[in-house]
């Protein structure tokens, strides 16, 4: 069946996302990009270009570039805010015959010398053309059904002309979606039964805010407000403006008469203030960025996050009023909205999401990439229409991870959470004792280390292992959940085929709470446990040297001098006390002393070569104390 | 009973069509994440040069203001092997430059900055055809990296 598409027809920017697997993608364009400027244009020879290239040839073809038409569309042409936006955009435009507005680019027949009139939905329909056609080809099939999302304050004649766009770029339009309630849908808040969310948009060149509700199975659109031309792009300006100011009084240079300088001036503006969201202070470094008489001139300047949050604090508080107003025109309080959700890249910066967050008294949702959260949500929507696609089978994940106890205390993960079920995995595990004959495997479900901090599922003894030294024995432990989340753990030995098993039920049967509160455990003592690991670790280690060297003078007989036989039962003896102490550091230093004396006997040996092949002892830095658990030899 | 079995010999082709269907469709998707893995590896290299190259244009424009005939001085020679370092190091990850002026102005490679007046006698062609390169552009195996910025004759 042919999938329905979810597009993000934006005034600067559209995006255009798919449900693959059962989640929203975003579909990158021929140019390997997410996003689409929504920009038209004409060439001189005829050719139409849409996107990128279009933005590219803007400076050589005002005239006929056409952006930001989403202005425009289904609008009048007698609309106090066509005429505003008439003065701002550089292409001509007219009433046309039903009073709408009618905008002039090339004609591709003529050429660009011959003039043309589109209506915007026509331009927009070009956009979304290519946007349907690149998925198309990333995709590699048809696609005719499209969901397309406009701001909650569209008119009804607004919405028609946004269908029809759609309609003449070959695509029939399954719904017109509100941009807010795409964002809702992105966080699945429309399952949210009862409650009201605040949407604040700080896109690049507008400013929506809509106060939403969701009730049995739809979501309302109770207020909207905003500005339309505040955005992102002013946050731009200002640091542009901040640094020219700088530049003029230190150099004497006004830097905004250059405009190549402009140009890089607006680029590094920009990078600073996105750098600035993730970190403190940035720096504006432009060597050569113009010229005198007296020779080149450089630009550096430092900007703190501070510094840019008092240059465009007004701004934001701007934004703050305009939520303010919302709620106030819909008679509610800041206490009455239970979710908030951002969108649009200008969000990123923290101070923003501070005055949010200060207002509502609670954390906004802003997980999901805020350029991209409307296509994903429209891309939702599709999903929820698409549902005849039946589900036959449903597959569940491990909420936790399952694993056995070994050698310490240690809980050895077998098989990691969110894991997809059914799966199967197994690993190889040995002896901590010489002459071990059972291994106790103690089940455990959890995200801690340490298996006392982990939940308990059950345990079982596999016994009959022939006597061996300690690490011979090969021990296969099995963990299988089956599709029902069934557990089965099977212990066999390898060499005398012996096995033994346990099966848990409900394995995944810990309550969504429980679950939660094991996980946020696991987060706040990672630190601590992971101390008591490492010291585990560490102890582990030093056992196995200590088996290791006391084999080794055993079995060294005569061969070595008793100078170094001495001194290796000294480093011993530090070791084993070492080994008491709480200190890592203590415990792997006398470890590797002991290792560097115990080399010395490696050395004496071979000189002396023993008559019979050395029983050497497993070397590796497992296990060695006493006990039942097995040792995990991975 | 043999409406029974009917029933279960259709939910067994349907099982087993599904099993086939999901083992295939994991098959399928390891070729894919291969191929995604390449893409990303890729798309990584790519991220990490645009970064690199506003230092590069840096250095061009460096070059650009060092005085005629002093090219052979011995800090400006070095610094020139400093530049041509940095060439034949772009040159080594199969980095080619973008050719500009003189080439007809195209949005795929090109992306404008302005526009020289014919009239003034600064730049020399025809219409539509770069006259000057402002910032370089790199191609990789064919694919942008970042377009070249240009003035285009009026």
């Amino acid at each position: 069946m042919a999938k329905i598409v979810g597009i993000d027809l934006g005034t600067t920017l559209s995006e255009i996302a798919v449900m693959e697997g059962g989640e929203p993608k975003i579909i990158e364009n021929r140019e390997g990009a997410r996003v689409t400027p929504s920009v038209v244009a004409t060439t001189k020879s005829g050719e139409i270009l849409v996107g990128v290239q279009a933005k590219r040839q803007q400076i050589t073809n005002p005239k006929n570039t056409l952006f930001q038409v989403k202005r425009l569309v289904g609008r009048r042409f007698s609309d106090s805010s066509v005429q505003q936006d008439k003065k701002l955009l550089p292409y001509e435009m007219r009433e046309g015959a039903d009073g709408g507005v009618e905008v002039k680019m090339g004609d591709p027949s003529i050429g660009s010398g011959q003039g043309k009139w589109y209506k915007p939905s026509e331009i927009s329909a070009m956009v979304l053309r290519k946007l349907k056609q690149d998925a198309e080809e990333r995709l590699g099939e048809k696609i005719t059904e499209a969901i397309i999302t406009v701001p909650a304050y569209f008119d009804d004649s607004q919405r028609k002309a946004t269908k029809v766009a759609g309609e003449i770029a070959g695509l029939e339009v399954k719904r017109v979606l509100n941009e807010p309630t795409a964002a809702a849908l992105a966080y699945g808040l429309n399952k949210k039964k009862d409650e009201r969310i605040v949407v604040y948009d700080f896109g690049g060149g507008t400013f929506d805010i809509s106060i939403l509700e969701v009730s049995a199975d739809t979501i309302e659109v109770k207020a909207t407000g905003g500005d339309t031309h505040l955005g992102g792009e002013d946050f731009d300006q200002k640091v542009m403006d901040w640094l020219i100011d700088q530049f003029r009084k230190d150099e004497g240079i006004d830097l905004s008469k250059d405009p190549l300088a402009l140009q890089r001036l607006k680029e590094a503006g920009e990078k600073a203030k996105i750098e600035l969201s993730t970190s403190l202070e940035t720096e504006i470094n432009l060597p050569f960025v113009t010229s005198d008489a007296a020779g080149p001139k450089h630009l550096y300047y430092k900007l703190t996050r501070t510094h840019l949050e008092n240059l465009v604090r007004e701004y934001i508080d701007r934004s703050i009023e305009l939520v303010k107003q919302t709620l106030q025109e819909a008679k509610f309080s800041p206490q009455d909205i239970q979710e908030v959700v951002l969108v649009g890249g200008q969000t990123r910066m923290p101070a923003m999401q501070e005055a949010v967050r200060n207002l509502f008294g609670k954390e906004p949702n802003k997980s999901i990439n805020p350029d991209e959260v409307v296509a994903i949500g429209a891309a939702v929507q599709a999903g929820i229409m698409q549902g005849d696609v039946k589900d036959v089978l449903l597959l569940d994940v491990t909420p936790l991870s399952l694993g056995i106890e070994t050698l310490g205390g240690v809980n050895t993960v077998l098989i990691q959470k969110n894991t997809t079920v059914p799966t199967r995995k197994s690993q190889v595990f040995s002896t901590a004792a010489d002459n071990q004959t059972s291994v106790e495997v103690h089940v455990l479900q959890g995200e801690r280390p340490m298996a006392h901090d982990s939940k308990s599922l059950g345990r079982f003894i596999l016994d009959g292992i022939p006597p061996a030294p300690r690490g011979m024995p090969q021990v296969e432990v099995s963990f299988d959940i089956d599709a029902n989340g069934i557990l089965s753990v099977t212990a066999k030995d390898k060499a005398s085929s012996k096995s033994q098993s346990i099966r848990i039920e409900g394995s995944t049967g810990i309550s969504e709470e429980e679950v939660e509160r094991m996980k946020k455990e696991a987060e706040l003592h990672a630190q601590e446990d992971r101390k008591k690991q490492e010291l585990i670790e560490a102890r582990n280690a030093a056992d196995a040297i200590i088996y290791t060297a006391e084999k080794a003078l055993r079995d060294a007989g005569d061969k070595v001098g008793e100078d170094i036989k001495k001194e290796v039962g000294e480093k011993l003896e530090a070791l084993k006390k070492a080994k008491e102490s709480d200190t890592i550091e203590e415990i792997k230093q006398a470890g590797e002393q002991l290792s560097q004396a115990l080399q010395k006997i490696g050395a004496a040996m071979y000189q002396n070569p023993p008559a019979s092949p050395g029983q050497g002892g497993p070397s590796t830095a497992e296990g060695g104390q006493e006990g039942e658990k097995p040792s995990n030899n991975q | 009973m043999e409406k029974e079995i009917e029933k279960i010999k259709k939910e067994r082709d349907e099982y087993l069509d599904g099993w086939k269907r999901a083992k295939a469709d994991f098959l399928n998707y390891k070729k894919e994440e291969e191929e995604r893995i390449q893409a990303t590896i890729d798309f990584s290299r790519r991220c990490l040069l645009v970064k690199i190259l506003p230092i590069l244009d840096n250095l061009a424009r460096a070059e650009k203001e060092i005085p005629e005939g002093e090219r052979e001085n011995k800090v400006y020679k070095g610094f020139l092997q400093i530049v041509s370092q940095w060439q034949e190091f772009l040159k080594s990850e199969g980095i080619e430059e973008i050719e500009t002026v003189g080439k007809p102005f195209n949005p795929e490679l090109h992306e404008a900055v302005g526009e020289v007046d014919l009239s003034t006698g600064s730049g020399q062609g025809e219409s539509g055809v770069v006259a000057e390169e402002v910032e370089k552009g790199y191609i990789m195996n064919g694919a942008l990296i970042r377009p070249a910025k240009v003035k285009v004759v009026k």
